[in-house]
């Protein structure tokens, strides 16, 4: 059962260069309850992805669906009613917190506009407990921005998306600004949160291992497109798309003398101006002639989707 | 290590008692901000001025020693006695009573025109950052346009068309002061707007309204509140050259800017009519300006922490 589905949907952006195509015909699902990775390198589109489904940014074109309703022209205070369901935890918590109010404020806003709460007493204990969940304190309500350290920033952030105890929520590379001690334990914290609250997760992430810990599973981007999605131990155990398999492949493995070969060559193509057939195809050490023409479609193959003319 | 490293565990956490701590921990914002502002003796010194000004200007009917417009044209440039403590001017008013009542025209003029000019730059300054596009370029133009004028010669001008007394004068210092409100609101609006926490306050399906009152008004209003205590000194000595040009409030009503022009004439004989006078008008934007520094000190939360 689908949560949340995008059907062919397009993200562009007007730049001096000319348009930015950030999100290129995406197809992607979140199953109910499931952590759906996402992974590929900086600039992919990723992090566009996530907020387009959210409609943060409006779409190009293309189709969201969420609970099997279609959001894409939802607007105003529909739109609105309905983030009570969705959210999303920003890479930079710094940035993402209001530094002109405290952490109590933080919480209450989204309490108060979706009217979750019917006293002050009720709105305090709702709020201790998810600070509790994320392991801080009703102490930290009264604390602004930045008397928090940065892992507990983050903490406020996926305290904030959570307490409207959405079904959905986008976790845009939610520990990368934090240090290798807190990751670890954010990410406990939201596996714990899933858990208690039965949310499903979009975990957007260029840190491979990341996302091998925590997903179920795997899209993998290129370059404004997915090129292989289906369950992440399949894809982990046996990467199809080439991308795929040089992504993993240049993963620092913790061996010094394993030598390593370097398995991507050669810049990423602007996405100002996509190779016209399959985008991988400039760097793919297995790239036919077919691939610089024609485009290749997502298509079902090894109980998974790949966009890939080699498993036609 | 930090001391949060325990929470790992599952245990159970009264929340009536946390609950309870908080309420006792808890001070108000209004505490806080003074807590911070006291720390600033010149600001606190700079309140104390004000405060005082405040005092003669509402009381000065009862603090006056002599009516600020009676002559007495056997007693003219008198120096300082008993019965005038800082003399007479060129007509034998009293220059204490006057200065008395020329605190009020001050304070007066200063604050009604950054509330206005204030309140309406603000306004449009946020409908240009936050909206953008055309409405973004009309508002800017406009701004520019007024601006194109030199400030003075602008409000003389208008002054001068709208008429004598003390609303002409507002009026005209407002027309050229809201333009700064509406420029420094604007650019500071567009430096939080990409800032993630406006997006995560969409995010949790806060209105458009919503946003720019609680995420873009507070966050700018520390740079507001710093340039309206700029702009009330400028308003009362704009205010102040536009009486001393003849222009706006006229006499027998006494304004500092006029005390000043009619002191300087008479300069040779007696100096102590510009000197009280133009103290007057130093002293007060001073005050305004520690008072502004310390405000911006006290509203602002990281700073706020600080020692």
């Amino acid at each position: 059962m689908n949560l949340v589905e995008t059907e062919n949907l397009k993200k562009f952006f007007d730049s001096k260069k000319g348009t930015v195509k950030a999100v290129n015909d995406v197809s992607i699902n979140v199953i109910k309850g499931e952590t759906l990775g996402v992974v590929g390198e900086s600039g992919c589109g990723k992090t566009t992805l996530g907020r387009t489904i959210l409609k943060l940014i409006k779409p190009t074109s293309g189709k969201i669906y969420f609970d099997g309703k279609d959001i894409t022209n939802l607007d105003g205070e529909d739109m609105r009613s309905l983030r009570k369901k969705m959210n999303i935890v920003f890479q930079d918590p710094v940035s993402a917190l209001n530094p002109q109010m405290t952490v109590y404020d933080h919480l209450n806003r989204p309490l108060v506009i979706h009217n979750m709460v019917d006293s002050e007493e009720e709105k305090l204990r709702r709020m201790v407990d998810i600070l509790n969940t994320m392991g801080l304190k009703a102490e930290h309500l009264i604390r602004y921005p930045h008397e928090l350290s940065g892992g507990q920033k983050q903490r406020v952030c996926i305290a904030r998306a959570l307490c409207l105890e959405p079904d959905f929520l986008v976790l845009d590379e939610p520990t990368s600004a934090l240090d290798v001690s807190v990751q670890s334990k954010i990410l406990k914290l939201l596996d714990r949160a899933k858990r208690k609250f039965k949310v499903s997760y979009m975990f957007i992430s260029h840190n491979i291992n990341l996302v091998r810990a925590i997903s179920d599973r795997l899209g993998v981007m290129y370059l404004g497109k997915l090129v292989e999605i289906g369950d992440s131990t399949d894809i982990f155990n046996e990467p199809k798309h080439p991308y795929t398999q040089a992504l993993f492949k240049s993963v620092p493995q913790p061996d010094p003398d394993e030598k390593v070969e370097a398995p991507l060559t050669g810049q990423v193509p602007s996405p100002v101006n996509p190779p016209e057939g399959c985008a991988f195809a400039p760097r793919c050490p297995r790239s036919q002639s077919v691939c610089e023409r024609d485009n290749p479609d997502l298509i079902e193959a090894y109980g998974r989707k790949i966009a890939c003319h080699r498993y036609k | 290590m930090t001391k949060d490293d325990s929470y790992f565990g599952e245990k159970e956490i009264d929340l009536e008692k946390e609950i309870e701590d908080l309420k006792k921990k808890e001070t108000s914002q209004i505490e806080l901000v003074w807590l911070r502002f006291k720390r600033n003796k010149l600001a606190l010194f700079g309140l104390g001025v004000l405060l005082m000004l405040i005092i003669v200007a509402i009381f000065a009917p009862i603090l006056a020693p002599h009516d600020p417009i009676k002559t007495d044209i056997y007693n003219t440039r008198a120096y300082p006695s008993l019965e005038h403590p800082l003399g007479t001017d060129q007509l034998g008013r009293d220059t204490l009573s006057r200065l008395m009542y020329g605190a009020r025209i001050a304070l007066l003029i200063g604050l009604l025109v950054v509330f206005v000019s204030g309140g309406i730059g603000v306004t449009l300054g946020l409908i240009a950052g936050t909206k953008g596009g055309w409405i973004d370029e009309v508002i800017m133009r406009t701004v520019d346009a007024f601006l194109a004028f030199p400030t003075l010669i602008f409000g003389l001008a208008l002054a001068t068309s709208l008429g004598f007394g003390l609303y002409p004068v507002i009026i005209a210092v407002g027309l050229v002061m809201w333009t700064r409100f509406a420029r420094i609101t604007r650019g500071e609006v567009l430096s939080i707007k990409n800032e993630m926490f406006i997006e995560s306050a969409e995010a949790i399906g806060e209105s458009k309204t919503h946003i720019v009152l609680r995420y873009f008004l507070p966050n700018i209003l520390p740079s507001i509140v710093v340039m309206a205590t700029i702009q009330i000194p400028w308003a009362i000595l704009a205010a102040a050259a536009l009486n001393y040009l003849g222009v706006g409030i006229q006499p027998p009503t006494s304004s500092w800017g006029e005390m000043v022009k009619s002191g300087s004439v008479y300069m040779q004989f007696n100096p102590l009519l510009v000197t009280v006078s133009g103290m007057a008008i130093v002293i007060t934007v001073l005050a305004f300006n520690f008072v502004g520094d310390g405000l911006r000190d006290a509203l602002d939360p990281v700073r706020r922490g600080g020692k």
